[in-house]
């Protein structure tokens, strides 16, 4: 009977045909296969794959020179592909949810037949970022981490249960490092997303985190860098019907029109919830001359008279944060002043 | 000597009667043009051989009916040859708006822009006929419209501003109100603060919209005058754009920047599930077209720009040879493959999209036209070449019957049109 058995595994090895086979314990042991002997094992790259992704299965085996060796490779009891010293296969995952099993039946040309196996659960895992800095309303980019400053991470995760259903995030422990490094304190059950200070300047933040189900087996990993920004100051023209002009940035040596030039400063990425915060102090100066405190701090008013016609005025202005040095900034523009009056906003 | 009827002579025989069928039909239709001509010469209808005289005593015939055909293909062709449409480009008003938008489901037969001047609030409507006819439409004035957004096909209104602390306020109006209406509600009706993102779907009754706060962002379905909002959505993370595709479904993407991965989810605005679409893109932008068919996204990392349509049925992606943001593409409602693209002419250096929309770079624009099946392109218009005029579109959209393409330029926020179709000759 177990000659039979081993017969047929070993021409279904052979012939290289795609057929159903059920590699459980009592085929194994009735063709005296050895299961997942000491120094065998099946690698999967991705570690942990999504679902229908390809991924590649290597067989890592240190005692049998696998290239003069049968191998036929068993996917949910369906061979594969077979053939002498096929070390590695590609296999597309399925939903999540469907698990897979890869096994790899190894003839060596002497020895006991070896099967091994290895199970591939897929499941989905996203790290989304954000940093909490301040950006004007209604801007359609993305607040952009500037040093020092906070950052939101979220992990969105689908990982299935032996019964196919999603865990709940609550039911699933969460590692989070930094650089390599777990920070306990954000760390644990359910702790899918996080607030923590992100790297100091010019530093650039491995942050890692490692799912794990309720065995405490890792079932999905992540990684993401944050990098140390610095904030960006622009000005921007307000005028009192049209408001702010976010639409159209002041660039250097632009010439401005009208009796009053009003001037926005917009402090993109800084840390602040609102621009006018105490926590931010402006410093204007038109030609070198610093200018009073305004009102709001961050709009400047100038009354150009016809004197300044046809001048150019150099404005700067500076930001000092006074809870994070690192997030101070600077800006200065050369602007041209004339007297055509704008149709709108005056 | 017998014939023996084999395999091979068959196939000899009967392709030598497909080849003299083949000769016979030149020789007729050499004839046949030969004759027309003449007939043309001597000013005599050439009905008689198109089987439509009225006064040969003849009845239309079978081939006659097929050379009509034939006839009219290449006409039509020859014509289209000759007088190849030239899109225009008209500036529809020259004050800056904070929105606009065309109904494309109205079925009037007239093309609409509806649009709210930044400046003071009031709401216009063009209508795009031979001549173009601007209306104001609601006076209710609002200083300093930042954006608004228009609902029930142009019957409503959400204008958006800031007030004094720098909130976001969202107001919505009815464009013609009741008596009692306006009564009970003279300056409108005051939806959520702080309301960080809103869209209306396409049929114009049911508006999306995104509060951000320290818990994150959430994510509400209401009626435009905000009644019974009901949650569907949160996320820890605060800045996201949504899109409506479909009638049911939201496209959810996070807020671009250069370089930075972004995700975009589509949710079902009937059940909670997410279905990820697009994940660690840098600089991702969405824009899918209404049937879902095709996702257009870019991605973008400092000046480097491509541009790619996804086909969801087969998840595959093409990238397309022009490069620009998807944000400045508009898709087609009748051909659902077709997506206009305004492409700027030059890229130079900068950190795209965020200096975009900062307002610190502008482009000057083209406009293409990309077929997604194919992935091919044909410029439709290069405003700066043939008009001396360099518009940087922004919120594109296509008229119901896609002979326009409305945008607004991003440098002045003014409202412009591009008339891409001929008007269809009325026949007499």
């Amino acid at each position: 009977m177990r000659e039979i058995l081993f017969s047929t595994l070993i021409f279904f090895i052979l012939v290289g045909t795609t057929s159903a086979l059920t590699l459980d314990n009592a085929t194994l042991q009735s063709i005296g296969a050895v299961s997942s002997p000491i120094d065998t094992s099946i690698e999967i790259i991705p570690e942990y794959p999504g679902p229908n992704t390809r991924v590649q299965a290597t067989l890592k085996l240190s005692s049998v020179n696998i290239s003069t060796a049968e191998v036929a490779w068993v996917v949910n009891n369906v061979i594969l592909k077979s053939g002498k010293g096929i070390q590695t296969i590609e296999i597309e995952t399925g939903n999540i949810g469907d698990k897979m099993e890869v096994s790899a039946v190894i003839k060596p040309t002497n020895g006991p037949v070896l099967v091994v196996q290895n199970i591939i659960n897929p499941s989905s895992i996203v790290l989304l970022q954000e940093a909490e800095v301040y950006t004007p309303p209604f801007y359609k980019g993305r607040p952009r981490f500037s040093t020092n400053s906070i950052v939101r991470l979220e992990a969105i995760t689908e990982i299935a249960k032996e019964n196919g259903s999603i865990y709940s995030p609550d039911e699933l422990t969460y590692v989070w490092s930094r650089n390599s490094i777990v920070i306990p304190e954000v760390s644990g059950i359910g702790k899918s997303f996080i607030r923590i200070k992100g790297p100091n300047y010019l530093g650039n933040d491995l942050i890692s985190l490692k799912v794990l189900d309720v065995k405490g087996s890792t079932r999905a990993e992540i990684a993401t860098f944050i990098k140390s920004g610095t904030p960006q100051l622009l000005l921007y023209e307000k005028k009192p019907l049209i408001g702010h002009a976010l639409f159209n940035a002041i660039n250097d040596t632009e010439a401005l029109s009208g009796r009053v030039l009003n001037i926005v400063a917009e402090p993109y990425f800084i840390e602040v919830i609102d621009k006018n915060s105490n926590l931010l102090k402006y410093t204007w100066s038109i030609d070198g001359q610093t200018l009073p405190v305004q009102n709001p701090p961050s709009e400047l008013s100038i009354d150009t008279d016809e004197s300044a016609v046809g001048k150019e005025l150099n404005i700067a202005v500076t930001i000092k944060h006074l809870k994070n040095a690192m997030q101070d900034a600077y800006t200065s523009m050369r602007v041209g002043v004339s007297l055509n009056v704008n149709d709108f906003g005056l | 000597m017998k014939f023996a009827p084999n395999k091979s002579n068959i196939y000899t025989l009967a392709t030598g009667i497909i080849v003299v069928f083949v000769i016979i039909l030149i020789a007729w239709s050499i004839f046949l043009g030969k004759e027309n001509k003449e007939i043309q010469k001597i000013g005599k209808s050439t009905d008689y051989f198109l089987g439509n005289s009225d006064n040969s005593g003849f009845t239309s015939s079978g081939f006659g009916k097929i050379i009509n055909e034939i006839k009219n293909t290449v006409t039509d062709k020859s014509e289209e040859q000759q007088a190849v449409f030239k899109p225009i480009l008209t500036q529809l008003h020259t004050a800056p708006i904070a929105g606009s938008f065309t109904p494309v489901k109205s079925g009037s037969g007239i093309d609409y822009i509806y649009f709210t001047e930044r400046t003071t609030g009031h709401v216009f409507r063009i209508s795009m006929n031979e001549k173009i006819n601007t209306t104001r439409i609601l006076h209710t004035t609002i200083p300093n419209v930042q954006e608004s957004i228009f609902t029930d096909s142009g019957r409503g209104v959400i204008r958006r501003y800031l007030d004094k602390e720098n909130n976001i306020v969202s107001i919505y109006n009815p464009i013609t109100p009741s008596k009692d209406y306006a009564e009970e509600n003279p300056t409108g009706i005051y939806l959520a603060d702080n309301i960080n993102y809103l869209s209306v779907n396409i049929d114009g009754d049911t508006i999306f919209y995104i509060v951000s706060s320290a818990n994150g962002a959430e994510g509400f379905l209401s009626s435009p005058r905000g009644e019974e909002p009901k949650k569907i959505w949160s996320s820890w993370v605060r800045k996201w754009n949504a899109q409506w595709a479909g009638t049911n479904n939201l496209l959810l993407t996070q807020k671009p920047s250069s370089g930075l991965g972004g995700v975009a989810f589509l949710i079902n605005s009937t059940k909670t599930h997410e279905e990820l679409l697009l994940s660690y893109v840098p600089g991702l932008i969405t824009n899918i077209n209404p049937s879902m068919e095709y996702l257009l996204y870019s991605r973008a990392n400092e000046d480097n720009i491509s541009l790619f349509i996804r086909d969801t049925a087969k998840h595959t992606d093409m990238k397309i040879p022009l490069t620009t943001l998807a944000d400045k593409c508009v898709w087609s409602n009748i051909r659902t493959e077709i997506v206009y693209c305004f492409v700027p002419k030059n890229i130079q250096n900068g950190i795209y999209p965020d200096q975009w929309y900062q307002g610190l770079i502008h482009f000057s624009d083209k406009l293409w036209k990309i077929n997604a099946i194919t992935g091919e392109s044909e410029l439709l218009l290069s405003s700066e070449e043939e008009y001396n005029t360099v518009v940087d579109a922004e919120n594109p959209q296509i008229s119901e019957s896609e002979k326009y393409i409305f945008f607004t330029n991003k440098k002045d926020q003014t409202l412009w049109s591009i008339k891409i179709k001929e008007n269809e000759k009325i026949s007499e």
